[in-house]
């Protein structure tokens, strides 16, 4: 996968690939918010668990695996 | 170790540990070699610590990881087409102080220029530019006082927003000038402190952050890299070296003992270098850490330029040749 500055960076003067590009930004920007709305909370309640019960949360079992699965 | 900081003891952890940020980095190698990325991605892209990324991400609170989204929404526009007429650059060292004046203006508190070199690009990128402009934006140091909390993390997110914003005027300018610039904020393409060292904004100290005269390592970095002619500046000697052989301080005070008293080898190097994987826990389990800096002595505020002169005199009365 490229760089964030190879995907959404454009030195072009027309303005179509500029308006595409803020769209996928504007897009990939939502998901990331949106990450810390669904698996960030399952991470933070997992996370607060490990730290109460003092126990360890592995992270290749929580983040990992959403990403294969 | 100061108690005042948290005990370094992870509730979160790998089973199967990645390779070590050591490794990758290099430490140990004698030969020379560019540099892979470990951590500090850009989201864009999956590294070998990338989970640990994400997991420090995703526990942040909701003001800090957004001010972060918005700075990526900002510096899409880091890069932009160049203006048809070209200003030609007769004196390349009016054209510096020019940029430099600008970026002052605009807020920096640092400014270096050198030129591109291929160690401030990780392995198997590229970047065809000429020259670099370095810029250094100072943090609130009453703030940074508070290190390990939220306080602390708001105000490293805000600097590098600013210091993105700085860097992304600059660029812009020289675009209007019909030469290619590209700003480089919150980057995970540059490696901002090889450029800084050599551009004279300061010296790489023991806690493996650049030391600069004013503001000691109280400062985030970025960097415009562009073709207009510009002249450089050269690498200085500031006595970092001198203070970092005998201060102890973001040794003791450092609760992963992250921070080594020894120069060591990396990729072909002997420097300073701070144990990744220490750090990166730590890093995690504190928001940013940034204990190293806020304990520098160099970073108490108007403190550089006298203990520079201190450093550099009793050197040169050890050492008259």
């Amino acid at each position: 996968m490229s760089s964030f500055e190879d995907q959404f960076y454009r030195t072009d003067r027309a303005v179509w690939p500029r308006i595409k590009r803020d769209l996928s930004l504007a897009i990939w920007i939502a998901k990331l918010i949106l990450t810390w709305f669904t698996q960030g909370r399952r991470l933070r309640k997992a996370s607060c668990r490990a730290l109460r019960e003092e126990n360890v949360l592995y992270l290749d079992d929580l983040i990992d695996s959403e990403k294969d699965g | 170790m100061a108690n005042r900081f948290p005990s370094p003891d992870y509730h979160f952890g790998y089973r199967k540990a990645p390779v070590s940020g050591n490794t990758i980095n290099g430490l140990g190698e004698m030969a020379q070699r560019r540099a892979r990325q470990v951590f500090h991605g850009s989201g864009a892209r999956k590294l070998e610590w990338s989970s640990l990324e994400t997991f420090f991400g995703l526990t942040m609170p909701l003001h800090i990881y957004f001010r972060n989204a918005l700075n990526r929404w900002k510096l899409r526009k880091a890069d932009g087409p160049i203006a048809r007429k070209r200003t030609p650059v007769s004196e390349p060292a009016d054209m510096s102080s020019q940029l430099k004046a600008i970026a002052r203006q605009a807020g920096a508190g640092a400014v270096g220029i050198t030129q591109m070199t291929d160690d401030a690009l990780y392995e198997g990128q590229t970047a065809d530019y000429q020259t670099a402009i370095v810029i250094a934006l100072p943090q609130d140091y009453e703030t940074m006082k508070a290190v390990t909390t939220v306080k602390a993390a708001a105000e490293t997110v805000d600097t590098y927003r600013n210091v993105s914003r700085i860097v992304m005027v600059l660029a812009a300018h020289i675009r209007s000038l019909g030469w290619r610039a590209r700003a480089y904020g919150e980057s995970a393409d540059l490696l901002h402190i090889p450029l800084a060292i050599n551009a004279g904004i300061g010296q790489l100290g023991k806690h493996g952050s650049v030391i600069g005269t004013e503001f000691g390592s109280n400062f985030r970095l970025a960097s415009v890299l562009t073709d207009i002619p510009l002249a450089t500046d050269s690498a200085v000697d500031i006595g970092v070296d001198d203070l970092c052989l005998g201060c102890q301080r973001c040794t003791i005070d450092c609760p992963a003992d992250a921070i080594s008293d020894q120069q060591q080898w990396v990729r072909g190097k002997k420097k300073w270098y701070v144990d990744f994987d220490r750090c990166v826990m730590y890093f995690v389990k504190t928001l940013g850490c940034g204990i190293c800096i806020e304990v520098c002595p160099w970073s108490r505020p108007g403190r550089g330029p006298s203990l520079s002169q201190t450093l550099l005199a009793k050197r040169a009365k050890r050492d008259p040749t």
